[in-house]
């Protein structure tokens, strides 16, 4: 429907977003509450194993899977992951199942929100 | 004196000059053009359409992208054919030719202004908030929920942008909510601006989005999507 441009012929793939979500976002009502782990800045220090929940239009934040409970937001420019502080998308990542199983938090996934790759 | 001549009346319509099937026409076709003139732009923004304008190919402008958003009448530069307006569209594309995507001034290295002082700067998961952007100028079918879809590639995105934080910052149809740093305007185009991918789009035949959400920090756009 839509033809690219010039200055976009050789892009990336699109970001295809969360694997598991919690919910479409309260706030902006167009993202997905998406679980992410935090894999840690450090390789030298073993995993924290924790997880967050963010919108992944609105960067939304909430440290656990109720998005009724308070949240806050990603600073723009400045994007750190609110686990271990480090740059948010390298020092973490979506969570697959096994990883939200790990976090204990599978009962609040709702499974019509689930992407591709962990259909 | 010519003046004074037709204000008595004596013009060659005069109200004693009876009209023939000739005169009923022409004011007839004329009543039928003003209608047109007059219907077609509400009609485009209504529909999404684009139908021809009286003067169409006077309208094109040369360095248009393929595909642009419907535009209200007072976007589209009225364009005459005459060549006095050949050297102010020379201006326009030399000085577009440094814009990214036609629209966007780089102020500092990958920081861009819009006209309407939007700001597209680094960050987001896809490293950069103009490609965060493009996310919403593509469908995508798999994406759970619904997902906006611009008309018009980046360039038509970044316009409709443009124009929907201009009526905000002028409250005219928007709804403005801050939380925190964070400020989501909610922005009714009154036309044709995308239309509604992703899973939910699909199911219900992808409707056309006449809205825009856009969520700033400060003058920097953290997202925007049709709805």
């Amino acid at each position: 429907m839509n033809q690219d441009h010039d200055q976009n012929s050789a892009q990336p793939p699109l970001n295809p977003g969360p694997i598991r979500s919690v919910a479409i976002c309260p706030i902006c009502d167009g993202g997905l509450c998406g679980v992410r782990i935090c894999t840690g800045d450090d390789p030298t220090e073993p995993l924290p194993d924790r997880g967050f929940v963010m919108c992944d239009e609105c960067e939304a934040v909430w440290m656990g899977p109720d998005v009724q409970s308070e949240h806050h937001y990603v600073d723009a420019q400045h994007t750190e992951c609110p686990v271990c502080h480090g740059g948010l998308w390298a020092a973490s990542r979506w969570a697959d199942r096994d990883d939200v199983q790990r976090l204990g938090w599978s009962d609040a996934i709702d499974a019509g929100l689930d992407g591709e790759s962990d259909v | 004196m010519n003046r004074s001549r037709n204000r008595s009346g004596s013009q060659p319509f005069g109200k004693h000059m009876p009209l023939g099937t000739k005169g009923i026409g022409s004011i007839a076709v004329v009543l039928l053009v003003g209608l047109y003139a007059f219907a077609r732009p509400h009609l485009n923004d209504r529909f999404g359409w684009q139908l021809p304008g009286l003067n169409q190919h006077a309208e094109q402008d040369a360095f248009a992208v393929p595909t642009r958003p419907t535009q209200s009448p007072e976007q589209t530069p009225n364009r005459s054919a005459s060549g006095a307006s050949d050297a102010t569209d020379q201006d326009a594309r030399n000085s577009n030719a440094d814009l990214r995507y036609g629209l966007l001034r780089e102020v500092r290295p990958n920081e861009f202004v819009s006209p309407e002082g939007l700001r597209y700067v680094p960050g987001s998961a896809e490293g950069h908030r103009l490609e965060h952007l493009r996310r919403h100028t593509e469908d995508m079918p798999s994406r759970p929920g619904k997902h906006g879809v611009f008309d018009g590639g980046m360039e038509g995105a970044l316009v409709t942008i443009d124009d929907a934080y201009g009526r905000a910052k002028k409250k005219q149809r928007s709804t403005k909510q801050t939380d925190r740093d964070r400020t989501i305007y909610t922005v009714d185009m009154e036309r044709r601006v995308g239309y509604v991918g992703g899973r939910e789009g699909k199911r219900q035949n992808h409707p056309i989005a006449r809205r825009v959400k856009l969520v700033l920090e400060d003058t920097i756009v953290i997202t925007a999507y049709p709805l």
